[in-house]
C-alpha cells in the first residue's frame, strides 16, 4: 500500500516527534508522522478514576513494555542488563506515563571533555539551546520558580511550583540543616490553568496518565496544534525499515499498519524520533547493499554508547503521617548539591537528587522503593501502619558516561508481532557510576537523618528505572566518531535526521525530556531554514 | 456453594485459610478473607492460564506439605500453618511470591481497607486532593549561598 509522498516523514509521536511535527507543519511543510501506538482517551483509558487503579501499574500501564505487552509494544531483551528499559507506545510516547520532571541539562553537561577530560563535548552549547528551551517551555507549560542558583537565570515559569505539602516541608528541613542545595524543580504540570488545559488537582499517580490533562503529554500539548496546521498522524503504524534510493538518500519507510498490511510512506526527508532504543533498532534493521551494517552506520556507532541514568534510592521512614499520597508522586524538589565534578569524592561528574512522595497502598505493601515486600503474618498490620504515608524517598540520579560496550543490537531470535527483530540490550554499570551512586546513598542518608527519619533503607540500583534512553546515535563533528552532526543530520544519509535522546553525547544527571524537545525544535529550525538544500536534493 | 470456579471447594477453602495467615485480623483491620482476597485470586486465575497453573500446583503443594506433617492444613493450629507456609515460601518462591502479591493487591484495593488505613476509598480522580504549597522561605538562604552551576 503506497501513500502520497510527504515533505517530511517523522517516525514516532512522542516528546521529540510531536515538537518537530508542530514546528514543520506550522511552517507549511507537508508532515506525516507514523506512530505504532494509538490515541488514548484520558477520560476512558486511564485508570485513575477506577477503584482498582493501582493494579494497572502491574498490567496494562506497567512502564516495562515486556510486562505490559500491549499490542502497541515491542519486546526488549533486557536479560543482559541490570536496568530494564522503560517506555510507552502511544500518541505522545513516553510522555503518557512520565512523571513530567522538566529540568534542563546544565551548561557544564555540554562541555565534559573540556572541563573534566571525559567522553566528548557536545557540538552545541546550553546558550545555543536556550531559546529552544524557552520556546518548548511555553508549549509544554512549566511549573517552577526562577532564581535557582544551580542554573543560569531562566525566563519566568508558566505556572507556580508544584506544592510541597506536609511531606515536602519535612524533607526540606533536612537539606536546610545541612546547608545543602534544594529547589522546586521545573515540572511540566500545570499548577494553574494554562494553554487551555486544567490545573493539577494533586491526585497523585502521574505515571498512570493524566485524566484531566494537567500533565503535559504531547498528545494534549503539541499534537492538537500540529494537526490543526495540517500534520497527518498515522497510528498503528509500526516501521520496519527506512528505504534508500539509488543516490543513497532516504526514500521513505516501510511499515505495517494495524491490520498487518505492508505499507510504504515516501518523503523528501526522514526524521527518526523513536527513543534511544527504537531509533537504533530501525537503523540496524535498515540494511541494503549500500548500507550492509545498517543505515547511517559507517562509524559503527549506531546502537553503541547506550546510556541510562542509573538510579539508587534512599527511603526514610518518619514518625508522623506526612500525607504522602497527596500531590504528584514526584515531589518536584531537586538538589544539585553534588551535581558538578569534585574529584575528591572519588568519581568524575556527579548526580542529582529527586525527591518522591510516599508510595500508594499496594505499592507500599510491595515494598515501595526498597523493593522488599512487607512481611506477611501477624506483624503485617503493624509494619504497614508504621510506614504507610510516612515515607519519603530520595532518588539519586547519576550521570552515566558513554561506553562502547553498552549497546542496543538486534536480537537474533525474538521479534515483535510483525516479525521485526526485537532490540537486545547489553549494559554494565561502570565503576564510576557505582562510586557515584554509593556516594549518593551516603549523602541522601544524611539528609533523611537530618530531616528526622527514624529508619533509613536503600536500594543500590533500581532495576525498573530505565526511563531515559540516550546516546545510541551520538552527535558530533567527526563522522568517524559520531552518527549525526550538530543538527541531528546523518553524516552518511543527508536527508535523514535523528531528533530523540539517541543523539545525546553525554547524559547529564537530570531527566532528559526538556533537552530532547529543545534539540528537536532546534533541529526543526535548521531543516526549515535549509529546506532547499535538504528537501529539494532528495 | 455455587461458584463459577476453577478451584474445587476444598481448594477454595484452603486458599481462604491461607489468605488469613498472610493477613490476619487485628483489633482494627479485617482479615484478608473478610474482604474476599481469596475470591479475587479465584477470579484472577480463571482468566490467566499461566497463573492458574502456578496457583493450582502451589495449593496442591500446601496440601501435600501439611499432609506430610500428619495433619490437614485446616486441622493445624496457627503456628503450624505459618510453619507450613514458610516451608512453601522457601521451596516454591515463585508461587508464594505471587500468592502474597495478589493477596496484597486484593486487600489494598478493598474500599473497606482503604478507609481504615486513612487513604479513603475514592480513586485519585476526579476529586484529587488539596495540597498545601508549603514553606519556601528557606530558599532565600539557598539563593544567598550563591551560584553552584559551573560556568563553561
Amino acid at each position: 500500500m503506497q501513500s502520497q509522498p510527504a515533505d517530511v516523514l517523522v517516525i514516532g509521536s512522542g516528546a521529540s516527534g510531536a515538537a518537530f511535527s508542530w514546528s514543520l507543519a506550522k511552517a507549511g511543510f507537508d508532515v506525516v508522522c507514523l506512530e505504532q501506538g494509538k490515541w488514548l482517551n484520558p477520560q476512558e483509558d486511564y485508570a485513575t478514576t477506577k477503584t482498582d487503579w493501582e493494579l494497572h501499574r502491574q498490567t496494562d500501564f506497567n512502564p516495562n513494555p515486556n510486562v505490559r505487552d500491549n499490542i502497541s509494544d515491542y519486546p526488549v531483551n533486557n536479560s543482559d542488563s541490570p536496568i530494564a528499559p522503560l517506555m510507552y507506545n502511544a500518541v505522545g510516547g513516553s510522555t503518557i506515563h512520565w512523571s513530567a520532571h522538566f529540568p534542563r541539562l546544565k551548561p557544564s553537561d555540554f562541555k565534559v571533555r573540556t572541563l573534566d577530560d571525559v567522553a566528548d563535548d557536545w557540538p552545541i552549547t546550553y546558550q545555543e539551546l536556550e531559546p529552544y528551551f524557552d520556546l518548548n517551555d511555553r508549549h509544554m507549560g512549566v511549573a517552577g520558580l526562577i532564581g535557582d542558583p544551580a542554573y543560569p537565570p531562566k525566563s519566568p515559569r508558566q505556572t507556580p511550583p508544584v506544592g510541597l505539602g506536609k511531606l515536602g516541608n519535612t524533607i526540606t528541613k533536612g537539606f536546610d540543616k545541612l546547608g545543602w542545595h534544594w529547589w522546586p524543580s521545573d515540572s511540566a504540570i500545570n499548577t494553574t490553568t494554562y494553554d487551555g488545559r486544567a490545573a493539577c488537582n494533586n491526585c497523585g499517580p502521574c505515571d498512570l496518565g493524566c485524566t484531566i490533562k494537567a500533565k503535559a503529554s504531547t498528545d494534549v500539548t503539541y499534537w492538537p496544534k500540529a494537526i490543526s496546521f495540517g500534520a497527518k498522524l498515522v497510528t498503528g503504524a509500526r516501521v520496519r525499515e527506512i528505504t534508500v534510493n539509488p543516490k543513497g538518500l532516504a526514500k521513505g519507510a516501510v511499515y505495517y499498519d494495524k491490520y498487518g498490511n505492508t505499507c510504504e510512506q515516501e518523503a523528501k526527508v526522514v526524521i527518526l524520533a523513536c527513543n534511544g532504543i527504537g531509533t537504533p533498532r530501525i537503523l540496524l534493521n535498515s540494511t541494503s547493499p549500500s548500507f550492509p551494517n545498517g543505515l547511517a552506520n559507517s562509524s559503527g556507532l549506531v546502537g553503541k554508547n547506550l546510556m541510562f541514568h542509573p538510579y539508587a534510592a534512599v527511603t526514610g521512614v518518619f514518625d508522623e503521617d506526612l500525607e504522602g499520597h497527596k500531590g504528584p508522586v514526584p515531589l518536584n524538589i531537586m538538589s544539585s548539591q553534588f551535581y558538578e565534578t569534585d574529584l575528591t569524592r572519588g568519581f568524575v561528574r556527579g548526580y542529582a537528587y529527586q525527591v518522591t512522595r510516599s508510595s500508594s497502598p499496594v505499592s507500599q505493601a510491595r515494598g515501595g522503593y526498597t523493593n522488599t515486600y512487607m512481611d506477611w503474618g501477624s506483624d503485617h498490620h503493624a509494619k504497614f501502619k508504621d510506614s504507610f504515608n510516612k515515607t519519603v524517598t530520595i532518588a539519586i540520579i547519576g550521570e552515566d558516561l558513554p561506553e562502547l560496550n553498552n549497546t542496543v543490537t538486534l536480537d537474533p531470535n525474538i521479534t515483535d508481532q510483525d516479525g521485526i527483530p526485537a532490540p537486545k540490550i547489553s549494559y554494565r554499570l561502570s565503576d564510576n557510576s557505582r562510586k557515584m551512586l554509593d556516594h549518593g546513598i551516603a549523602t541522601a542518608t544524611q539528609v533523611m537523618e537530618a530531616a528526622g527519619a527514624h529508619q533509613v533503607a536503600s536500594d543500590p540500583l533500581l532495576k525498573e528505572a530505565g526511563w531515559h534512553l540516550m546516546g545510541t546515535t551520538k552527535m558530533g563533528p567527526d563522522e568517524n566518531n559520531s552518527v549525526v552532526n550538530k543538527f541531528g543530520r546523518s553524516h552518511d544519509v543527508k536527508n535523514l535526521f535523528v531528533i530523540d535522546g539517541s543523539i545525546f553525547v553525554t547524559a547529564g544527571a537530570v531527566n532528559p525530556t526538556s533537552t530532547i524537545q529543545a534539540l528537536a525544535l532546534y533541529i526543526a529550525d535548521y531543516v526549515k531554514n535549509n529546506s532547499r538544500d535538504i528537501l529539494d536534493k532528495s | 456453594m455455587s461458584r463459577a470456579s476453577i478451584l474445587t471447594d476444598a481448594e477454595y477453602n484452603l486458599l481462604e485459610l491461607v489468605s488469613d495467615c498472610l493477613i490476619p485480623a487485628n483489633e482494627t483491620m479485617p482479615a484478608a478473607s473478610e474482604v474476599k482476597t481469596h475470591e479475587f485470586i479465584d477470579n484472577l486465575i480463571q482468566n490467566k492460564p499461566q497463573l492458574r497453573r502456578l496457583f493450582l500446583e502451589g495449593i496442591r503443594q500446601i496440601n501435600d506439605t501439611a499432609f506430610q506433617s500428619g495433619k490437614t492444613f485446616d486441622a493445624m493450629n496457627g503456628i503450624d500453618r505459618e510453619s507450613t507456609l514458610k516451608n512453601i515460601e522457601d521451596s516454591n518462591p515463585e508461587f508464594f511470591g505471587e500468592l502474597v502479591n495478589q493477596t496484597y493487591n486484593a486487600y489494598y484495593t478493598s474500599p473497606r481497607v482503604l478507609i481504615l488505613i486513612g487513604k479513603g476509598s475514592d480513586p485519585p480522580q476526579p476529586k484529587g486532593y488539596f495540597l498545601e504549597k508549603g514553606d519556601l522561605s528557606s530558599l532565600e538562604a539557598v539563593r544567598n549561598r550563591g551560584q553552584i552551576w559551573r560556568d563553561s
